[in-house]
């Protein structure tokens, strides 16, 4: 059987997803609640999330660690390409939103749908 | 992709590809009235869901063998020299379908059916994502599967990757020649990016990695751009995604046709653009591991490849526009494609930092 330790610092680790993951949160209630008017800033709060979880991984960088019970590793591969996944997917959502909005085909699950895909 | 890029267990692995991979179908099929999305959605979400199960088989052997979930438990287990021959059979067969399952994702040869027509059929901006950001996650998917857990078997999938490598540059260069679809075009110019990918890691050594990294960022990076000027091409009800679509744009928008030309220029591998330097690396390990044949066949593929990137830039400059060009861009994606065109000339002028950045990481 596998044993299972949890340690509370650990998730110093995962902040950026954890952070990440927060923020979809967020914006999916975001664009439930607002009105009409404001929901044109579900992709500027993507863009901004995404730029801050970038910020986090960039952070991490140099640290090294295997955690909850070696299923997740961080090291410096895995930061740097979390930093180049991030930085690319920025550029990627300038250019999908012009798209979207020529063809009328914006709605904002767009975008948590491409962010809960750079999540997993 | 994040959980994936950190996956050190088969089961975190694979979540990640399979939550990932779910978003994805979803985000195409966000077009829902139009026919074609939708069927790119479904054949997307039904070959990915083959891969998967292939994936999944090739773990389930080797947690079978090794009794471990864990990279770290198969790499002790793989690298331990009392294996009995039996065991290095059952390793290796599952090790081919893992190969697979990362062939598949990356879209390597003989498992790109799904690129072409999911390309097509998307949308732009996914087929953009989709050609794009994934690509590391995959890159990521083989470092921890094969490198870190199988490293010790390195001879055997280097095999397997030489063969998917020889085809899908070949198969990418001469497919793309007949398109007139500029996505098609670019799918297939993929497939034979993603050959140069694998190439790479064939090697096996370090510097081999790194290179195929800083080919797979540079690839990234000049994909990028291309989509993000197809869409500066786009208008209300106009989807630019044939070739023609860019008759006479020198003439309307000198600075896109630029941006264009470079990223044509890049990927057909012509100095000093991004896409010569990560080519070279590449070849360089390539070489120098002897496998000299093999270099020589990669580099008359490009130079077939160069074909249909001049085609676009033949028509950009050459041919009449037979109707009115708009380029309609808001000023945020004409900053960003900039930079990005930019990015792609100086990091091609500087590539020695990247490069070193790549294979530190290993």
């Amino acid at each position: 059987m596998m044993n299972f330790n949890f340690n509370v610092s650990e998730l110093i680790f995962i902040l950026p997803e954890l952070f990440l993951l927060s923020a979809i949160s967020f914006i999916l209630l975001f664009d439930l609640f607002v009105s009409e008017k404001y929901k044109k800033y579900s992709y500027h709060l993507s863009q901004l999330a995404l730029i801050i979880t970038g910020f986090l991984a960039f952070n991490l960088i140099g640290e090294s660690a295997t955690i909850f019970s070696g299923t997740f590793v961080l090291d410096n591969l895995g930061s740097t390409f979390k930093v180049f996944v991030l930085g690319f997917s920025v550029i990627a959502l300038v250019y999908s939103r012009q798209y979207l909005i020529v063809h009328e085909l914006l709605r904002n699950e767009y975008f948590i749908l491409a962010l809960m895909s750079i999540l997993e | 992709m994040m959980v994936m890029i950190s996956g050190h267990s088969l089961l975190t692995l694979y979540l990640g590809l399979e939550i990932m991979s779910l978003s994805l179908y979803a985000l195409i099929a966000t077009a829902r009235d139009r026919a074609f999305a939708i069927e790119a959605a479904l054949k997307y979400f039904v070959l990915g869901a083959i891969a998967s199960g292939l994936l999944l088989y090739g773990m389930s052997m080797i947690y079978g063998i090794t009794g471990g979930l864990d990279i770290a438990q198969i790499s002790n287990f793989a690298s331990s020299s009392t294996l009995e021959s039996q065991e290095t059979l059952i390793l290796n067969f599952g090790l081919v379908f893992l190969v697979i399952g990362v062939a598949f994702k990356l879209g390597a040869v003989p498992f790109h059916m799904w690129v072409p027509d999911v390309y097509q059929g998307s949308p732009t901006s996914v087929t953009m994502f989709l050609s794009t950001v994934p690509k590391i996650a995959a890159v990521a998917l083989l470092v921890r599967l094969l490198i870190d857990g199988l490293g010790n078997f390195q001879q055997y999938w280097a095999d397997l990757f030489m063969i998917l490598a020889v085809l899908s540059i070949a198969v990418g260069s001469l497919v793309a020649l007949t398109q007139v679809n500029i996505k098609r075009m670019l799918a297939y110019s993929t497939i034979s990016h993603v050959g140069f990918v694998l190439l790479g890691f064939m090697t096996g050594v370090l510097e081999g990695y790194g290179s195929a990294v800083f080919y797979v960022l540079a690839y990234i990076l000049m994909s990028l751009a291309a989509f993000g000027s197809i869409i500066a091409l786009n208008r209300n009800g106009f989807e630019a995604d044939q070739v023609s679509d860019f008759k006479g744009l020198s003439k309307h928008s000198p600075w896109f046709a630029l941006i264009m030309l470079v990223v044509m220029l890049s990927m057909a591998g012509v100095p000093p653009f991004i896409g010569f330097y990560s080519k070279l690396f590449i070849l360089q390990q390539v070489i120098s591991e002897g496998y000299v044949i093999l270099a020589v066949v990669a580099v008359i593929f490009a130079v077939i490849s160069a074909y249909y990137y001049l085609q676009v830039i033949k028509t950009m400059y050459f041919d009449e526009s037979d109707k009115e060009i708009i380029v309609s861009a808001p000023i945020d994606l004409k900053v960003v494609l900039s930079l990005n065109g930019i990015l792609i000339l100086i990091i091609g002028l500087m590539p020695s930092f990247w490069m070193n950045l790549s294979v530190s990481l290993f």
